[in-house]
C-alpha cells in the first residue's frame, strides 16, 4: 500500500511537472494602463497627466511567480502613439498584424532572446508628439519617464528595481528623447538603444517664413489635425520656447511677421543633442549605447555625425546603418537587434 | 599693516573686468574699472582680523581627474568657520558655496568679497554664524565657467556632489538642502545659476552677483578672431588677459578630444563662423537654459539677482530677469550704483550675506510627520 502511494505520488508529480510546461503561456501578455505623472501636472497646454501606458509582460511572467525582470522603456516617434507599435492602431513596420507583441513574442520565444518587461508611454499631445523634453508648457517629460513612470513600475510589477536592470530606447522623436533622458538621468537608466534619432542639430538660421501659418493659427483648437510640417512647428514651440505669460498657446515662435527671433532660435539650438552633449560627456560614459539608422533615411548624416562624437570621446556605440529608410524596419530591428542587445546588457537574476 | 604690492591688487582687479570686456566684443575695455584702488583685501590682512578661523584646504575632485587640458584635480578650497565654531563642539552651521569669477583664484575671491564681513554683520546683528566655503576654479585659460567638459573636467559634478560631500564629511555642517546656498560673482554668478538648474536638490537659494554669460552666440568678433591664432599652450600663454576669455569659453563648452593640444574648437575657422560650435555656446547660456530647467529653479526657497548700472552686463541681465518672470520663476532682481566690480565686497557684506542668514535653515531640519 505504502508503496503504491508512493508511485502515485511520483506520478502525480510528474504528470503536474508536465501540466506546468505545458501550460507556460506561448505568448506574452499585454495590457494597456493609466500612470499618473506628477512631473505633468499644471502643464500650461492642458495635457492630461494621466497617461496611457502599453506593457508588455514577458511569456513566462504568470506562470513563474516569484520571478523578477529587467525592464525597457520604449519611446515612440512624432505622430505616433504608443498603440502604434502595440496595436490595435500598429503602423508603419507594425502594421498588419506585426506588432512589438508579435515581434516581442518571436524573440523571447524560441528566439533565444532573455525575457524582459517592455513599457511604452503614450507622449502623443495636441500637437502629435511632447518631445520628451522639459517644458512649462508640455510638462517635464524627462521626470514623468525617468522618475513617475520607472517608480510606478518598480511598485506594481516584478521589475529588478536597479539602475543595472533598467534600458531605455526610442525610435525618431523616441531616439531624440533616449538621449536627452540618459544624458539627464544615467544614474536611472545603465543601457541605451537610439533608433534613428530626430532633431540631433538645429538651425541658426532657419526660414524666416517657417512660422507664418502657426502665426495665422489662433487657438490651439484650430491646430488640431495640423499637416505634419505645421504640428512639428508647434510641438517643438511648445517643448522648446515656451511662454508662460503668452496665452491660448503659451510658447513663442522662432519667427514673427516674417522676422527671426534670435532669442527662440538660440533655445531651439541649445535643445539640439549635438549641441550639448558636449556638457554630459560622463553621463554617456556610464551607459551602454546601442544606435542605429537606415541607410535611406534623411537622419543617417546626424545620426552618424552623434555616434562619431561620442566615440570621440572614448565612448563606443554599437552603431549600425542599414539597409533601409526610417520607418520600414523598426519591427525587425526591436526583435532581431534591440530587445537582443537589451537582453544581453542588462542584468538578469 | 602687511600689505601686498599695489600691482598685485590692481592686476587681479583687471582679470575680473575681463569678462565684462569680452562680452563687449571689444578688447579695449579690458582695463581696471578700480583705478588701482585695494578692491582686494590681502589674506593676511583679513586674517589679522578674523576672529573665527579661515582653514586652506585641498579637495580631490574624481569629476575632475584627466581633464585634457591638464589642469589639478587637487583644488585649493578655503573654509571660513565662525568664532563659535571650536568654542560650541556640538553646534552644526549652514554652509554657503562661493564662486568666484574669472581671472581670479579663490584666494584673491576670498579678499575680494571679504569674508571677514561676515563677524562685522554677526556683531551688527545683521547675519549669523555659518560657514563659508571659496572652491579654486582657475584653470589653464583663467577659470571653468564652472562647466562640464572633458578639457577642463566636469565641475558641476566636483561642486555639487564632491565639495558638498567634503564638507559635510569633514565639518560640522547642517547637512542638508535647506541649510546650503551658493553664491558667485561675474562667472561666478554664472556657475550660481547653472548649478541651481542642475542641482536643485543640492541648494535652496541661490545669490547671483552681476553674472555673466547671459546669451553668448559665438558671434566671430575681432577679439574671437585672434584665438585662431592661438594653437599651442605656449601660445595661449601669451595671450595678454584681456584677450583669453574666448579660449576659457571654448574649453568649457566646445571641446574636443580630437584636437589636440588645447582640445576645443573656435567658433571661427579660417576667419569663417563655424555654426555647429555656435551652437554649443549657445546651448551654454542661461537665457536658453532657463526654460528647460525652470522646473529646477521653482524648486529654490529664494533667488536674488543682481547688477550695477554702470555695468556693462546690466542689460543681460535685465533681460535674465525678465525671462525669469516670464517664466514663473519666483525671484528678486536688484540693481545698486556702481560698475561690474566696486561693489562686490559691499554688496556681500550688505547684500548677501544677511540673505543667506534669512533664507537658510540654521536649526536641524524638522522632519514633516
Amino acid at each position: 500500500m505504502m508503496h503504491c502511494t508512493r508511485v502515485l505520488a511520483a506520478l502525480a508529480a510528474f504528470a503536474a511537472c508536465v501540466a506546468a510546461q505545458t501550460s507556460t503561456p506561448s505568448a506574452g501578455t499585454y495590457s494597456r494602463i493609466k500612470v499618473h505623472g506628477k512631473s505633468l501636472e499644471g502643464n500650461l497646454s492642458g495635457e492630461p497627466a494621466d497617461r496611457d501606458v502599453s506593457i508588455y509582460l514577458p511569456p513566462s511572467y504568470q506562470s513563474q511567480s516569484n520571478r523578477r525582470y529587467p525592464v525597457v522603456y520604449l519611446l515612440h516617434g512624432y505622430t505616433n502613439s504608443d498603440v502604434g507599435w502595440f496595436g490595435p492602431e500598429s503602423r508603419g513596420s507594425f502594421a498588419n498584424g506585426n506588432t512589438m507583441t508579435a515581434a516581442a513574442d518571436r524573440a523571447f520565444i524560441g528566439g533565444g532572446t532573455s525575457e524582459l518587461i517592455l513599457v511604452m508611454p503614450n507622449a502623443y499631445t495636441m500637437y502629435q508628439g511632447s518631445m520628451f523634453s522639459n517644458s512649462v508648457t508640455t510638462g517635464d517629460w524627462e521626470g514623468f519617464i525617468a522618475k513617475d513612470l520607472v517608480a510606478y513600475m518598480d511598485s506594481h510589477y516584478r521589475t529588478i528595481p536597479e539602475r543595472a536592470s533598467r534600458g531605455l530606447a526610442g525610435h525618431s522623436m523616441g531616439g531624440y528623447g533616449t538621449v536627452r533622458i540618459a544624458a539627464k538621468y544615467p544614474q536611472v537608466f545603465s543601457s541605451i538603444y537610439i533608433l534613428s534619432a530626430c532633431c540631433l542639430t538645429a538651425s541658426l538660421n532657419p526660414n524666416p517664413q517657417s512660422s507664418a501659418k502657426a502665426e495665422a493659427l489662433k487657438s490651439p483648437e484650430e491646430a488640431r489635425g495640423a499637416e505634419r510640417g505645421l504640428a512639428t512647428l508647434l510641438a517643438e514651440a511648445a517643448a522648446w520656447s515656451p511662454n508662460p505669460q503668452k496665452p491660448p498657446f503659451y510658447f513663442d515662435l522662432p519667427a514673427k511677421d516674417g522676422k527671426l527671433q534670435p532669442a527662440v532660435v538660440a533655445k531651439w539650438v541649445a535643445n539640439a543633442p549635438l549641441a550639448m552633449i558636449d556638457q554630459y560627456v560622463p553621463s554617456f560614459k556610464t551607459l551602454r549605447i546601442g544606435m542605429d539608422v537606415g541607410d535611406k533615411d534623411g537622419l543617417a548624416a546626424s545620426n552618424r555625425e552623434l555616434s562619431r562624437v561620442l566615440n570621440g570621446y572614448g565612448i563606443p556605440t554599437a552603431f549600425e546603418v542599414y539597409d533601409g529608410d526610417h520607418t520600414n524596419h523598426i519591427v525587425d530591428r526591436m526583435e532581431k537587434v534591440v530587445l537582443p542587445f537589451f537582453a544581453k546588457t542588462l542584468a538578469a537574476r | 599693516m602687511p600689505r601686498s604690492p599695489l600691482w598685485f591688487c590692481s592686476l587681479a582687479v583687471v582679470f575680473a573686468a575681463l569678462l565684462f570686456s569680452q562680452e563687449k566684443g571689444d578688447v579695449s575695455k579690458g582695463k581696471a574699472q578700480g583705478k588701482g584702488n585695494n578692491l582686494i583685501r590681502p589674506l593676511a590682512d583679513l586674517e589679522k582680523d578674523l576672529r573665527g578661523k579661515l582653514e586652506r584646504i585641498k579637495v580631490h575632485g574624481k569629476s575632475l581627474e584627466a581633464n585634457l587640458e591638464g589642469d589639478s584635480a587637487d583644488r585649493d578650497v578655503f573654509v571660513y568657520l565662525p568664532p563659535s565654531y571650536h568654542r560650541e563642539p556640538n553646534r552644526r552651521y549652514p554652509v554657503v558655496y562661493t564662486l568666484h569669477g574669472y581671472g581670479l583664484h579663490a584666494e584673491q575671491w576670498v579678499g575680494f568679497a571679504n569674508f571677514a564681513s561676515l563677524e562685522e554683520d554677526v556683531a551688527a546683528g545683521t547675519a549669523k554664524e555659518m560657514i563659508l566655503v571659496a572652491p579654486d576654479a582657475f584653470s589653464l585659460h583663467n577659470g571653468s565657467f564652472y562647466s562640464n567638459s572633458q578639457t577642463t573636467g566636469d565641475w558641476e559634478t566636483f561642486l555639487a556632489v564632491e565639495l558638498v560631500g567634503y564638507i559635510d564629511s569633514h565639518y560640522r555642517t547642517l547637512a542638508n538642502r535647506a541649510s546650503r546656498g551658493l553664491v558667485g560673482h561675474s562667472m561666478g554668478g554664472y556657475g550660481t545659476f547653472r548649478l541651481g538648474m542642475k542641482h536643485p536638490e543640492v541648494y535652496s537659494s541661490l545669490y547671483s552677483m552681476s553674472a555673466c554669460c547671459m546669451l553668448d552666440t559665438g558671434e566671430v568678433t575681432p577679439a574671437l578672431a585672434q584665438m585662431e591664432a592661438i594653437k599651442t599652450k605656449e601660445d595661449a600663454a601669451k595671450v595678454p588677459f584681456g584677450q583669453k576669455s574666448p579660449l576659457a569659453r571654448a574649453a568649457a563648452w566646445s571641446a574636443d578630444p580630437k584636437n589636440p593640444p588645447l582640445f576645443f574648437d573656435l567658433p571661427v575657422k579660417d576667419g569663417k563662423p563655424q555654426a555647429v560650435i555656435a551652437a554649443k555656446w549657445m546651448a551654454n547660456s542661461l537665457m536658453v537654459m532657463l526654460e528647460q530647467y525652470a522646473s529646477s529653479l521653482k524648486k529654490m526657497k529664494a533667488i536674488q539677482m543682481n547688477v550695477g548700472l554702470q555695468d556693462g552686463l546690466l542689460q543681460t541681465n535685465r533681460d535674465m530677469d525678465q525671462a525669469l518672470t516670464q517664466a514663473g520663476v519666483a525671484h528678486n532682481f536688484e540693481t545698486f550704483e556702481g560698475d561690474h566690480n566696486g561693489q562686490v565686497g559691499l554688496n556681500f557684506a550688505t547684500k548677501v550675506l544677511p540673505f543667506f542668514s534669512a533664507q537658510l535653515a540654521f536649526g536641524p531640519e524638522v522632519k514633516k510627520k
